[in-house]
């Protein structure tokens, strides 16, 4: 009995699902503007990170340190990248 | 301290340790180096000798967890800006810069004096500091 009553449930949700298919027809139509706001907020990301020593990246409690760093990351940029330890 | 973590942030990707000290005794060991008197005299009277000694004990010490030849040149920028002085990147290039602080860092693997890796940073660093005009 219990299965009975199942399987009528899932097929009335069926036939449910299957007269409410108008409505995605409608969110298809409004896909393309979706995804054109999505590929508008990828090429923003550039201004995400930070360029090395500017007013988002790292903090100093002294200027002339943050100059100096700012100055070394600019004039020493291959060093910086491979000098690993 | 803080150059360390701005190092660390900028280039020490993921496995980064930004403003992580291992060893408190080289860190000061290497800030107090510049003005070591021995017998009442000054062991680095002059500016070049100085900056020389403090880079020196910050490679040899690695008192940061990664990062510390990064850190190194660094602060050598900031030492030398710090007293009106600018360095003079013709004589002191990248290529210099990057072979002095691999040898000086490694100078125990690599077979090397500390006395002549101390000279031949003294001498570059000699002609490469400049007053600021």
């Amino acid at each position: 009995m219990k299965h009975g009553h199942k399987e009528k449930g899932k097929a009335a949700k069926a036939t449910h699902s299957g007269k409410k298919s108008s409505p995605p027809k409608t969110k298809s139509k409004a896909g393309p503007i979706a995804k054109s706001k999505t590929s508008g907020s990828k090429s923003a990301p550039s201004s995400a990170k930070p360029r090395p020593g500017t007013d988002g990246g790292p903090s100093f409690t002294n200027p002339i340190v943050a100059a100096a760093f700012r100055r070394a990351v600019k004039k020493y940029p291959t060093a910086f990248r491979r000098l690993t330890d | 301290m803080e150059l360390h973590r701005a190092v660390s942030v900028e280039f020490g990707g993921t496995q980064s340790h930004p403003g992580v000290v291992e060893s408190q005794f080289g860190l000061i060991n290497a800030v107090q180096r510049p003005q070591v008197t021995t017998l009442g005299r000054e062991a680095y009277p002059s500016f070049p000798d100085k900056v020389a000694a403090f880079l020196f004990a910050l490679l040899t010490h690695s008192p940061f967890r990664g990062g510390n030849r990064r850190v190194a040149l660094a602060s050598l920028f900031a030492f030398v800006e710090l007293n009106n002085r600018t360095i003079d990147t013709r004589v002191f290039d990248e290529k210099t810069a990057e072979t002095l602080f691999k040898r000086a860092a490694a100078h125990r693997e690599l077979g090397l004096a500390p006395e002549n890796v101390f000279r031949e940073i003294r001498e570059i660093l000699g002609r490469a500091i400049v007053g600021q005009q």
